[in-house]
């Protein structure tokens, strides 16, 4: 070990620019994440003057979820990360470098700057080589080592003049760094000798052998562990299967409720790592008395077994989308508001009819006056029988509204099948659906004529730019428009952070044939909203912006020729009332391309009995007849035309033998 | 045997257990296992013509044009008894028997009841029977007009838009359906509030 040919790193030189980007790569990503979440966060604060019953638990649930957002793991190994830079970067601003003796500089030697032209470098040169030359210095006086000294500073004299007069010299010194040509190459190790060769050796020795003994196979067992126990989208595997295990079991002719679907929720294994006591029946409990607005003994307790339902609701309705099963989905999807909402909207006949009124954050059940028919957002504040103030019956209802006015509609232009690049649907093309949509607010009447929109929203918006980016990717124009925020926060649900990451709508694209999903759903979650802060006038005078949502159909369109029909349903996942149902159909043509009349290139169609006749012949294409005689051809020709009058004189024959019929009959 | 929640009896060869799901599936084994008992073969017969008791058909033809009869004379009740006895034969079949026979017989009567409670204004039984009809014959169109008219009598306006929509879809020229379209897309924007 000790006659190592490796140089170490004694000056402390490399290892911490080595240490620097080990650090880096992985702080940067992390500190942009916690600076761009800080920045989120700042951005919005919902404020609203309306407090639940548990509004004291709810807010410290959610203080405590900011605080452990702010104070985890992760900001802390980032601060000390910085810290260790900062370190690092001072011990690199201390280091001098140091080069090696043989480090040849030809201008140095010269001492010329390293523009010097070719007389400045003759110049210098001659001055130099007249003090150095041997024979013009006097050594009398001198000792060996100076003799030596003084030879070896003429050698590089000359060396330096060479490199920079002499072209091959000059190329060896441009490739290698050294007059003489390549060198042998030197390795290093970027640790100080002590750590390889001195007393800590050992201790080197032991990280290496647990870094690669222990902390790596760990990490692997860790993480593979991790994609065993859980789903894609990070349900535990054994809810997935609990949940799954129902669908196959799912029974059309029992008519589903929101409280079976809350029942078997309660399965799920995530319940248990808030707390290893709960049992499904705690948790259905739990989930019920929170939906029915009931004051609760472990209120935290009962927030965060709420919390964390939205998400398996979300992870149960892929999976049943995956059955096809759309009963379940919409089953699902009113579970999911139900729990957002606080509302139970299964407790008696009442709630079930004003679902979209008793949404609104202080409407009493016990107060609304059951008499008037106001059953949707939409007669609220449209055309309603009675003043809000009395069907409400309460005094102050300006929050109420202008929270209800904030609510997203979805007003559907347009919607229907397309294959970009193409007017119609040919078979087996890569369709997808395209809804072209207004979001208006439940306090806008009817919906503007198309012919009042500006002229630049019908053709960027409504109309796509037929562009190369859109043909080759058709969702780009979905994903530019921005992410829906919601401007109405519901105030009974604990985590809202969780509402603003899944405000939108769940698409569900049904066949209506057998009402079973077609495709995976997909979530409406960018729409441009700027529609509900519009007067009445000017949303009919149409200020408003069109925005876009599109399926990409994973299959491709049936082979038939034919017309298909379907169902768009779109839920929102927030709010009841806000929904749409509109048919889409799939009209496959087959519509032959037309040839273009004008041939470019003026090329003859190839000869029908030629390989490129018989390629073209294969491909489709047209080819030149060939005229083909034989002996048999006038006995064929006679042939057809026998045949020809045969099938002229029946039809004619049949026609009368009807008619004769008919006359007959009368 | 206590591992599964079931007992067993050995002669009806019936199992009978605590458990909701499991009692379901439990009672379906048992009346084929009691309907096979009743053939008295050593194997069912195939599922062909030949093995479907045309005598049960006739009845069933005769309950429900009686039925279509009491309806025609305004006499719904009766109807209503009538279609509710041609389900019941319907039902009684022997379980071995081809479905494809007894499915049609068990449609028409189920339709007939389905008229003959909206007719009586009894809508929620009109939608049990039509969300039946739409499992069983979803290629009807005017089944979807039998569940949207329901649908929209117990205040599903929307759904019931959906349900005629979907019956469109099927049958585009259905006069009918077209009417009950119409008017159940202006009775969804007075709902909203835009009329």
């Amino acid at each position: 070990m000790s006659q190592s040919r490796y140089e170490y790193d004694e000056n402390s030189e490399t290892w911490p620019y080595f240490a620097l980007t080990a650090i880096l790569v992985p702080l940067i990503p992390s500190t942009i994440s916690i600076i761009s979440s800080l920045f989120k966060k700042s951005n919005k604060s919902h404020k609203s003057s309306f407090s639940p019953y548990n509004a004291n638990y709810l807010q410290s649930f959610r203080n405590s979820q900011n605080r452990s957002k702010l104070f985890n793991l992760k900001t802390v190994l980032t601060i000390f990360g910085w810290i260790l830079i900062s370190g690092l970067l001072y011990i690199i601003s201390n280091t001098e470098t140091i080069l090696s003796e043989n480090h040849f500089d030809p201008w140095k030697i010269l001492e010329i700057s390293e523009n010097a032209t070719e007389k400045i470098i003759k110049t210098a040169y001659r001055k130099l080589s007249l003090k150095y030359h041997p024979d013009k210095v006097d050594t009398s006086s001198m000792t060996q080592e100076e003799i030596d000294s003084v030879d070896a500073a003429y050698v590089l004299i000359n060396k330096a003049y060479k490199a920079l007069t002499d072209e091959t010299v000059r190329e060896n010194f441009l490739k290698y760094g050294n007059p003489d040509g390549p060198v042998e190459i030197k390795h290093g190790i970027a640790l100080p000798h002590f750590l390889i060769e001195g007393a800590f050796s050992p201790f080197l020795v032991v990280i290496y052998i647990a870094f690669i003994a222990i902390v790596l196979p760990l990490l692997v067992s860790n993480w593979w562990n991790g994609v065993k126990s859980t789903t894609k989208n990070g349900t535990h595997v054994t809810t997935a299967d609990h949940f799954m295990k129902l669908l196959i079991n799912a029974s059309p002719t029992h008519v589903l409720l929101v409280d079976d679907i809350i029942k078997q929720v309660s399965h799920s294994v995530e319940y248990l790592n808030i707390n290893t006591a709960l049992t499904p029946d705690t948790v259905y409990n739990l989930i019920v008395s929170y939906i029915n607005r009931e004051t609760c003994k472990d209120e935290n307790l009962r927030l965060n077994v709420v919390a964390i339902t939205p998400k398996l609701l979300s992870s149960f309705l892929e999976i049943a989308a995956a059955f096809k099963n759309t009963d379940y989905c919409l089953k699902i999807v009113d579970a999911h508001r139900s729990i957002i909402q606080a509302l139970n909207i299964e407790k008696d006949a009442k709630h079930f009819t004003f679902k979209e009124i008793l949404q609104l954050p202080g409407v009493d059940v016990s107060k609304i006056d059951t008499n008037q028919s106001i059953l949707t957002l939409g007669k609220l504040l449209k055309n309603k029988t009675v003043t809000p103030e009395k069907f409400l019956n309460k005094d102050k209802v300006d929050t109420i509204i202008n929270y209800s006015k904030k609510i997203p509609i979805i007003e559907p232009i347009e919607c229907k099948f397309k294959v970009p690049g193409e007017d119609h649907l040919p078979p087996m093309s890569a369709a997808h659906v395209s809804l072209k949509f207004l979001i208006k607010s439940p306090a806008h009447k009817g919906k503007p004529d198309f012919k009042s929109f500006k002229k630049d929203v019908i053709n960027n918006q409504f109309k796509e730019e037929q562009s190369m980016d859109n043909l080759k990717d058709p969702m780009r124009v979905v994903n530019l428009q921005p992410n829906v925020e919601l401007l109405s926060i519901p105030p009974y649900f604990p985590d809202t952070s969780y509402i603003e990451q899944n405000s939108g709508w769940i698409a569900l694209l049904v066949s209506q044939r057998d009402n079973k999903i077609i495709e995976a759903p997909k979530i409406l979650n960018k729409a441009d909203l700027s529609n509900i802060n519009l007067t009445q006038d000017e949303f009919m005078e149409s200020k408003c912006n069109i925005s876009t949502f599109k399926i990409q159909l994973s299959t491709p369109t049936p082979k038939e020729v034919g017309v298909y029909h379907f169902r768009l349903i779109l839920r929102n996942l927030t709010y009841f009332g806000s929904d749409i149902d509109i048919p889409v159909v799939m009209n496959v043509e087959d519509k032959p391309i037309e040839k273009s009349k004008v041939d470019v290139y003026g090329i003859e169609d190839p000869d029908e009995d030629s390989i490129a006749g018989a390629m073209a012949q294969l491909r489709g294409e047209s080819v030149k007849r060939v005229e083909f005689k034989n002996e048999y051809e006038s006995s064929d020709d006679e042939d057809d035309e026998d045949n020809d009058d045969i099938v002229s004189w029946t039809d004619i024959d049949t026609d009368t033998e009807v008619e004769e019929d008919a006359v007959d009959s009368k | 045997m206590t591992i599964l929640p079931i007992t067993y009896n050995t002669t009806s060869k019936s199992i009978s257990t605590d458990n909701t799901q499991l009692e379901t599936e439990i009672t379906q084994l048992n009346s084929l296992y009691s309907s096979f008992i009743s053939l008295n073969s050593d194997i069912p017969p195939p599922p062909s013509p030949t093995s479907f008791t045309k005598e049960l058909s006739l009845e069933i033809k005769k309950l429900h044009e009686t039925g279509q009869g009491l309806l025609r004379q305004n006499r719904f009740n009766e109807a209503f008894t009538a279609f509710t006895r041609g389900l019941e034969l319907a039902k009684s079949r022997s379980s071995f028997e081809p479905f494809q026979g007894s499915l049609p017989e068990f449609l028409v009567c189920l339709m007939g009841r389905c008229d003959a409670s909206m007719a009586m204004k009894n809508y929620q039984m009109a939608l049990q029977d039509s969300e039946v009809l739409i499992l069983l014959g979803a290629t009807i169109p005017d089944n979807h007009l039998r569940h949207g008219t329901a649908q929209l009598h117990c205040g599903l306006i929307r759904e019931a838009v959906a349900s005629f929509q979907r019956g469109i879809s099927i049958k585009g020229d259905h006069p009918l359906l077209r009417g009950a379209f119409a008017r159940a897309t202006v009775l969804l924007q007075l709902e909203n509030g835009d009329l």
